[in-house]
């Protein structure tokens, strides 16, 4: 027996480091790949979570800049107009990025509702009427949480990122010749062309793939590996959230009534501990009583590190009662590799470069995708392979088309409609699950291209209704410099041209490969 | 003769199973052993923890044969789960 048929009858991985690494990049980057790509894309639009909520809710118009301490002072000003059985206020001061004060009240549920979301103009404190949605928050959690219940959607998403690293670590290896291949690029040469492009993407934007992906499961830590945490506080969680994120529970109230001290004092000497730092939020326990609590926390814009930086201080005679102690080196690691996940700190030249990067990405796991189907087309017959190409046409075309539904929902349901929220929500998702249908009745090159021109025509929809629907359209807040909404639009219109050309392209050339 | 199947099952919940194993192990390990504060010992083991997984997983499809590739994790399993229980 020869070392060759040996050789022949052993697994792809035993007959040597490259073939094997290819197996697993191929099928580890197939099966987690349309998850990926969804992971993506949403995390790549959440670069711009504040400002798509306030595209969704054009109600909010342009407000003027306050001080903290105005803010701060009007929201509370106008929180105390009804304190019956408040637990809790949160209010989040307006940023750069996003002009109003948002205010969550938690009342006994005795008392009132237990939960109430506020949005007050930040000078006067008045609240804002503006519709309800579900905004770019939704977009957000989605990126992490899949919208499943319990804790699911994190464990996936921890699992992908984890087959992700192992994809960039098994891609490079795969690839023979990294720095040369870099700068060939074979057009219109079918599975070649998509092979090119698969690695020009990747290795453009490698850095910060491996960054994002990482850092990614930095933000999951708790969840993915509590291993160390369960052991070294066995008195529970609380203790080690107290510890990581500065946050005890509230003090037991008195039932004696006392008055809330007042803030603006106390804004100016957490300030003067952050060297001139800004309060982003404010925390307030159990307001009116005896036993009250204030606790400022600084604002993770000014910061690459998300870790906490908050001081607490007694709520009725404004006595410090603690403040964050220095971090040692592993918890500051932790906090900048959080903070560059978020990208709070970025300003819009920053976020824009995060934003295309993270474009790239999405680019490079969907170019991977359809590089599988397209170098197995021999087997275009098979079940699975038809699968595997409907499930690409679901992910790369289907999702971008129940993201545009998704804005559209915003703006064609009435702003006053009970449950506008959950519409918004469903329709996503009716939208997506209608497009994966129709990728798996159509034949493949028809599902491509429909889908392609459906992306189009909707991302070309989303700025004129909202210029029938609304007085911002793009013509106005381009002349008004509103910059949110006509960047909004134009993104949206930009979107809506890539894909155009995209099922151009395709129709002329009539195949995937092209 | 072992089938090819067998062999790529083996691998795979070697890396999988056993690098998401390897990887709680020694965080747990880190968290426990290191002469720091438990906060900055536990995010250590568990920040160098993910990097484990990635490693072992590449390993386990990297390795020549498969025996290989499961001792290689199965061995620092056993290693640092023997010792881990008496750090106090």
């Amino acid at each position: 027996m020869s070392i060759t048929a040996d050789r022949a009858r052993r697994p792809t991985a035993e007959r040597g480091l490259r073939p094997a690494m290819a197996v697993l990049h191929t099928w580890g980057g197939l099966l987690f790949g349309w998850l990926l790509f969804a992971i993506f894309v949403t995390g790549t639009v959440s670069y711009f979570r504040d400002e798509i909520s306030l595209w969704m809710r054009p109600e909010i118009g342009q407000l003027t800049a306050t001080t903290p301490d105005v803010a701060a002072d009007a929201a509370l000003r106008q929180l105390r107009k009804n304190s019956v059985g408040v637990r809790r206020w949160m209010i989040d001061l307006p940023t750069d990025r996003s002009p109003v004060t948002s205010a969550l009240v938690l009342r006994d549920p005795k008392t009132g509702p237990a939960a109430t979301r506020l949005t007050l103009d930040p000078a006067s404190g008045a609240p804002i009427k503006a519709r309800n949605t579900a905004g770019g928050d939704f977009l957000y959690y989605f990126h992490f949480d899949l919208y499943m219940p319990q804790r699911f959607g994190r464990y996936l998403t921890c699992t992908a990122a984890i087959v992700m690293l192992v994809a960039f670590v098994s891609g490079v290896i795969t690839h023979r010749r990294i720095f040369k291949d870099f700068f060939t690029f074979r057009p219109r040469r079918g599975q070649r062309s998509w092979l090119d492009a698969h690695n020009a993407l990747g290795v453009t934007a490698l850095p910060f793939h491996v960054m994002i992906t990482y850092t990614g499961l930095i933000t999951l830590l708790p969840l993915y590996l509590p291993w160390g945490i369960e052991a070294m506080y066995p008195d529970g969680r609380q203790e080690f959230v107290i510890e990581m994120f500065d946050d005890a529970p509230p003090r037991k109230t008195l039932n004696v009534a006392a008055p809330l001290a007042p803030i603006a004092p106390l804004l100016a000497i957490a300030s003067a501990e952050w060297q001139g730092g800004t309060v982003g939020r404010l925390v307030i326990d159990n307001p009116g009583d005896r036993a009250a609590t204030i606790r400022l926390v600084r604002q993770d814009s000014e910061r690459i590190s998300h870790a906490v930086q908050s001081m607490l201080f007694d709520g009725s005679n404004g006595a410090l009662i603690s403040k964050t102690p220095v971090t040692g080196a592993a918890a500051e690691a932790r906090g900048i590799f959080h903070g560059l996940h978020l990208a709070r700190f970025s300003d819009i030249w920053l976020r824009w470069m995060f934003f295309i990067s993270g474009i790239v990405g999405c680019a490079m796991i969907a170019t991977g995708l359809v590089l599988w189907s397209v170098k197995r087309r021999r087997n275009a017959a098979n079940v699975g392979h038809k699968i595997v190409d409907a499930l690409n046409v679901t992910a790369i075309t289907g999702l971008p088309i129940a993201i545009a539904a998704y804005f559209l929902c915003n703006r064609l349901l009435s702003a006053t409609s009970p449950g506008r929220t959950l519409w918004e929500v469903g329709c996503f998702f009716a939208v997506w699950l209608i497009a994966g249908l129709h990728a798996a009745i159509r034949p493949q090159r028809d599902a491509w291209r429909e889908q392609l021109w459906i992306a189009a025509l909707l991302f070309a929809t989303v700025p004129t209704v909202n210029a029938i629907r609304t007085e911002r359209g793009l013509a106005t807040s381009l002349v008004s410099g509103d910059w949110v909404f006509a960047g909004f639009d134009l993104t949206a219109l930009a979107t809506a041209v890539f894909f155009a050309i995209s099922a151009a392209h395709y129709a002329r050339r009539g195949e995937v490969a092209a | 003769m072992r089938p090819t199947w067998l062999l790529m099952t083996a691998r795979i919940l070697t890396g999988f199973v056993g690098g998401y194993i390897l990887s709680a192990i020694v965080a747990l390990f880190l968290a426990k052993a290191l002469p720091v504060v438990r906060l900055e010992a536990v995010l250590t083991g568990a920040m160098i923890g993910f990097v484990i997984n990635v490693v072992a997983i590449i390993w386990a499809f990297a390795a020549r044969t498969t025996l290989r590739a499961c001792l290689g994790i199965l061995v620092p399993c056993a290693l640092f789960g023997a010792i881990t229980p008496f750090i106090r």
